[in-house]
């Protein structure tokens, strides 16, 4: 009698709400997707930089890079320095948060997502000058490629800053770390976009 | 599992912002090097720098791989 009043609750309790997912991993579902992302991110600029590295090193004969092509060195060394500051803004942001500092978060995020969009606007601007297109020689088409790859990445960290700023603004995200994991997701993307933009750097405009 | 000789569990470096924070200031730290040898002495300088850098990154990450199945992640990560 007494089991069949259980079974009873159980069957209601299962009416009421679907059961909780059952997590096998020991990291949370946003996290450990972000995680895979960059995984097959890397891998994907990987296949690029050993396009570049195939067209250096083995097709190339001669000066690095090709007669006619310069490369704005100085203006990508200042564009890699707004850069890497957006993401000390951006780690200024999850620190506030983390401190319960609202107002912090805030100014971190807009100062981010104006430093991401600044990097872009003169990457823009140095396409409309650089002198060369895609279809110059396959060293115009590496380099569009690999900077193009990394601007469209730069594009898709703008559009999270752009929601985490909506959302901040709105007074969204909190202290605990599973009330901020709307910053911190981007977060960790934001400052993954930034390392690959010091290797595209290192390599094609420096090295 | 066995107890890892410093008592820290390996310690997932991509799991925070703010562990990947530390990971881009390290990015950033190894390329000031490359760019610098690569200005003041030549380009194959910086290459040659930067080939030891990426080595000793790998050497690292697979030390890491390896404390990770020796001794499991750290158990705030769990």
């Amino acid at each position: 009698m007494e089991s069949a009043s259980v079974t009873v609750g159980h069957e209601e309790e299962h009416h009421a709400h679907p059961p909780e997912a059952n997590q096998s991993s020991r990291i949370d579902r946003q996290t450990l997707g972000i995680l895979l992302f960059i995984v097959s991110e890397v891998m994907l600029f990987g296949a690029f930089f050993a396009s570049y590295f195939f067209i250096r090193v083995v097709a190339n004969d001669g000066p690095w890079p090709p007669h006619p092509f310069e490369l704005p060195v100085a203006v990508a060394g200042m564009n890699t320095a707004i850069l890497v500051s957006s993401s000390f803004t951006m780690h200024w942001a999850l620190e506030s948060i983390r401190r319960g500092n609202r107002r912090g978060l805030q100014m971190g995020l807009l100062t981010t997502f104006l430093l991401g969009a600044t990097f872009l606007f003169i990457q823009l601007n140095e396409y409309v000058h650089i002198g060369f297109s895609a279809r110059d020689d396959a060293f115009g088409s590496i380099f569009y490629g690999l900077t193009g790859l990394h601007g469209a990445h730069v594009t898709v960290g703008l559009i999270l800053l752009g929601i985490a700023n909506v959302r901040a603004f709105r007074g969204h995200y909190g202290p605990d770390a599973q009330d901020h994991l709307g910053v911190e997701v981007p977060g960790i993307y934001w400052h993954f976009v930034d390392v690959m933009w010091i290797i595209v750097f290192t390599t094609v405009y420096v090295l | 599992m066995t107890e890892p000789p410093n008592n820290r569990q390996p310690h997932n470096p991509l799991r925070r912002e703010a562990d990947m924070f530390r990971v881009l200031i390290m990015f950033a730290a190894g390329a000031a090097i490359v760019i610098a040898v690569a200005l003041l002495i030549s380009s194959l300088a910086g290459a040659i720098v930067a080939a030891i850098l990426l080595a000793i990154g790998l050497w690292r990450t697979w030390n890491l791989i390896q404390d990770w199945r020796r001794y499991g992640s750290d158990p705030a990560e769990r």
